[in-house]
């Protein structure tokens, strides 16, 4: 068989270690093929290839942030604030955040890391490490390395990128693979800014890979005109969605929301669309609406794990746990096995008064929970199905779990204070309030306690 | 030379100056720029205030007293009380004799919860004082009272209300007899306060909640209705006329008035509690369980509501969750007669009789007096069989009925079908229906009205 023949249906099948071998062997006879080069960069970008909407976000540098934004905005413009202390005390009462500052759903999604309360400088300080693009992108250099035993495919530096520039059928694989595998931004850029001077500024790709890459430099501006003349040129789902990321990254929600609607009429009911709406809406806690697009969401896509997750955790806050829990056993019957779904489930039977299936769930929880802050919060949970049961002693035990799991759980230790309090150590109590605040210093429960406290 | 009239009298002034006067240098006025100080600072020129203080004090090395004052108050106002203190104290060296400033270290000292050195400093401040003035007692009533020493501070804020007849005064004092249990002293001091301050809310809804607890509802209707025709939206006030509708079984007025208190204070425990007690009252199960809900997600160790949730969930026939409650409560308040009750009735509905009566036996134990329970503990030892146990309840039963305890009808009807049970065995339905009108007596004792303490537990969901 043709080994090129072979090699193309092995990157079609996504046998993409296979297909580089049989193009480095092809490539080793005739060091010219520029299809097998071209079938080569393709494989080797498919292979570390993740979907950058949909992973986390690049974490903000605020110590290299020239954009200013108003301190004080207005209420409900601005994520910065209504992240932190604007929640609005609902009947509901405010609705729990990670001590990152993510809204808990049961599921992850990307942006909400970046959104966590303080600037770069306070969270080096806080021992709990930034994980954004820049450091997943030194990973996959250093994955990509081990790889090749006999030297980088391309050597970057040595690349004549005018002359692939101007080569329609290599520029972009090139492109892809330079941003993608070596996570090389600045040569990458080089490279579609020349692309996008060949074509005479007419191909909408490039503008689109250029706005990608001033957004990796923090070049929000920038990125901002190129994603614009692009929609002009051709409207694109994923175009409108960069916009909108770029929009939030500049902490103006309310652009974003109106570009979302402007998308909405050219692709109605577009799943992608609507979720990125319904997200921006939770995140300035407007919960109502944010439901009505899941809601949407779901009809357009029955199987949408995160869609049908929020409806859930909406149905929760709102007092039916009964609802929540049909929701969230939907998800675990598409077959999603994870402890946060678990722990969801969990708290659902416990306040639907299902109490023989609550500590099952919150079993299972436990033994997938791996990363010591999911198991910290199951423990969380825990005590308060200890306290539902009004077992005082057992919830501070599942507390002291809790603690020795994840040190800075600020709530942990407020809810510690609390019941230590009942049992009459008032001492204990204001120094567990002392540390939480320590934790957490935004967390109003502690701050009302300790003003108890002290008074009393 | 342009003048206005006046200038040949300034100039007549010059030419009356003696030729062969020598031209001292009179003094720079410390004082000179106070005026400007104290008018900056009034207008909120905070920065411009501040430089000015400062070159004042560097004119007058530190000698400008006001200056320091002025400098002391402002920093009070930034919510820097240790540095206010420091500044107090300079100014209290430069004039040693001083009782506003006195008060103004004592003031910083008393934010700062250092209630003994402020006290000492009121003191110092008072005696520098030939005649005492109603604020300085107040303030000195109020140390004391946060050093626990109740009598004298319950003298100081009877001499401040003598002297002042001030609304704070008076809720000092109440405050004072309230944590003293002394309702009757209490009731009059709000009465008077009524008098003197009659468009006060606070004042008004206070001597309402005084009454409602002295058990004279009439009065604290009145009360509460003032308060509410002053504020027709305060929560507490509309919360104390609630209840008392409530005990008059006006159900759907006591249900506006919460609707309209829940939309101002959407995380009163009590509220919310209150609201379910009457949707259970008018029998709609599902409100009330969700009402109940709200308020237990509010505050979760409260075991009034997890008790009132049992009544509800017994109602709905779901024993077993309503065991779980009942079972929470005991728990939490072992020490309560009627959570073991509850719990007693949840298991008789298990159909766990023999363990019902061991939780019955325990509430009688608890509250000896209480001819429900000493019923029921009859009719479960009657249903196992243990016909001794029985008699001997119900000769305590008799014996309780003689020396004038109160028996509701369905008790009395209990003992009367038991009693014709020792003759005939009739069936165990009749009695299950007794059973279950008895319940409903112990709830009513139990609409919590008054402030829940501001503390609360947060939920959390991954």
């Amino acid at each position: 068989m043709d080994p090129m023949y072979l090699a193309l249906s092995l990157f079609r099948r996504r046998h993409y270690d296979k297909c580089i071998e049989i193009c480095s062997s092809i490539l080793d006879k005739q060091p010219l093929d520029q299809a097998a080069w071209c079938l080569k960069m393709r494989a080797m970008t498919q292979r570390v290839y993740v979907d950058d909407l949909e992973s986390e976000d690049a974490a903000q540098e605020d110590v290299l942030d020239e954009n200013v934004v108003a301190s004080a905005p207005r209420p409900g413009t601005s994520l910065k604030t209504s992240s932190t202390a604007a929640v609005p005390f609902t009947a509901l009462g405010a609705r729990p955040r990670t001590a990152t500052g993510r809204p808990i759903s049961g599921v992850m999604r990307p942006g909400t890391q970046a959104g966590r309360p303080g600037s770069a400088l306070e969270r080096l300080r806080t021992s709990k490490g930034s994980t954004g693009q820049s450091a997943r992108a030194i990973r996959l250099g250093t994955a990509a390395m081990l790889t090749q035993k006999d030297g980088p495919f391309i050597q970057v530096s040595r690349l004549n990128l005018a002359k692939y520039a101007k080569n329609k059928t290599l520029n972009k694989a090139l492109f892809e693979y330079l941003f993608y595998h070596e996570g090389d931004v600045r040569n990458a850029m080089e490279l579609a800014v020349l692309a996008t001077q060949a074509c005479e500024f007419k191909d909408w790709y490039w503008k689109i890979q250029l706005a990608k890459c001033y957004s990796a430099l923090n070049l929000v501006r920038d990125a901002e005109q190129q994603t614009r003349s692009a929609l002009k040129q051709h409207q694109h789902v994923e175009s409108y969605i960069r916009l909108v990321r770029i929009y939030i990254r500049m902490d103006q929600p309310l652009t974003a929301i109106n570009i979302l609607k402007q998308g909405l009429e050219v692709f109605p009911q577009d799943v992608a669309i609507l979720t990125e709406l319904a997200r921006i809406n939770e995140a300035l806690n407007e919960s109502q609406s944010s439901v009505k697009y899941y809601r949407s969401v779901v009809i357009e896509d029955a199987m949408n794990t995160e869609a049908i997750a929020c409806i859930g955790m909406y149905h929760f806050y709102n007092n039916q746990p009964e609802l929540a829990l049909r929701y969230y056993r939907r998800v675990l019957s598409m077959g999603a096995h994870s402890p946060e779904l678990y722990n969801n489930l969990g708290l659902c039977c416990l306040y639907s008064q299902q109490l023989d299936l609550t500590l099952a769930c919150f079993q299972r929880a436990l033994d997938l929970a791996t990363d010591p802050l999911i198991k910290a919060d199951v423990w969380y949970n825990l005590s308060y199905v200890a306290i539902a049961a009004g077992d005082i002693g057992l919830a501070i035990q599942c507390l002291n779990l809790c603690l020795s799991v994840d040190v800075s759980h600020a709530a942990a230790f407020n809810n510690l204070a609390v019941l230590h309090h009942r049992m009459g150590k008032i001492h204990l109590a204001k120094a567990y309030l002392a540390s939480a605040k320590g934790h957490q210093p935004a967390l109003p429960e502690c701050s009302v306690n300790l003003e108890i406290l002290q008074d009393a | 030379m342009l003048s206005n009239g006046k200038s040949h009298l300034s100039s007549a002034k010059q030419f009356e100056k003696p030729k062969d006067a020598i031209e001292v240098c009179e003094p720079i006025p410390i004082e000179k720029l106070n005026w400007l100080i104290h008018l900056q600072h009034i207008r909120g020129e905070t920065e411009f205030c501040k430089k000015l203080i400062a070159s004042e004090l560097n004119r007058s090395n530190g000698k400008n007293e006001y200056a320091f004052y002025k400098q002391g108050i402002i920093l009070k106002e930034e919510g820097k009380i240790q540095d206010a203190l420091e500044t107090f104290q300079k100014c209290l060296k430069l004039n040693p004799k001083s009782v506003v400033i006195m008060k103004e270290i004592a003031k910083c000292l008393y934010d700062m919860r250092r209630y003994r050195l402020a006290l000492n400093a009121y003191m110092e401040a008072e005696s520098l004082l030939k005649t005492s003035d109603w604020k300085l007692c107040y303030f000195i009533a109020q140390c004391c009272f946060k050093l626990g020493h109740v009598e004298k501070a319950k003298e100081y804020a009877h001499k401040s209300v003598k002297m002042g007849k001030q609304e704070q005064a008076y809720a000092l004092l109440i405050k004072i007899l309230g944590s003293e249990h002394d309702l009757k002293s209490a009731l009059a001091v709000s009465n008077a306060a009524t008098e003197c301050c009659p468009d006060s809310v606070n004042m008004l809804t206070e001597s309402g909640l005084l009454f409602l607890k002295a058990g004279q509802a009439q009065y604290a209707f009145e009360r509460l209705s003032q308060a509410l025709a002053l504020d027709p939206a305060y929560a507490k006030a509309l919360l104390g006329i609630g209840c008392i509708t409530m005990r008059h079984e006006e159900y759907e007025v006591a249900l506006t008035k919460f609707k309209i208190a829940v939309l101002h204070e959407p995380e009163s425990v009590a509220l919310w509690n209150n609201i379910g007690i009457c949707f259970y009252a008018k029998q709609k199960l599902v409100a009330a369980i969700s009402c109940l809900k709200r308020a237990l997600w509010i505050s979760p160790l409260n075991w009034k509501i997890i008790f009132n949730l049992a009544i509800v969930y017994l109602a709905t026939q779901q024993p077993a969750s309503a065991f779980n409650f009942a079972c929470a409560s005991v728990n939490l308040r072992p020490d309560v007669a009627e959570c073991f009750a509850i719990l007693a009735y949840t298991l008789f509905y298990l159909k766990d009789v023999e363990n019902a009566l061991k939780a019955m036996t325990h509430a009688c134990t608890l509250s000896p007096n209480n001819t429900a329970f000493t019923a029921n503990a009859a009719l479960m030892s009657k249903l196992l069989g243990q016909s001794e146990t029985a008699d001997r309840y119900m000769t305590t039963f008799r014996q309780l009925v003689d020396s004038g305890e109160n028996v509701a009808d369905e008790v009395a009807k209990l003992v009367e079908n038991i009693r014709l049970a020792c003759d005939q065995n009739p069936s165990q339905t009749p009695v299950v229906n007794n059973l279950e009108d008895n319940m409903t007596h112990t709830q009513s004792d139990n609409n919590v009205s008054g402030e829940s303490s501001g503390k609360s537990l947060d939920e959390d969901e991954v």
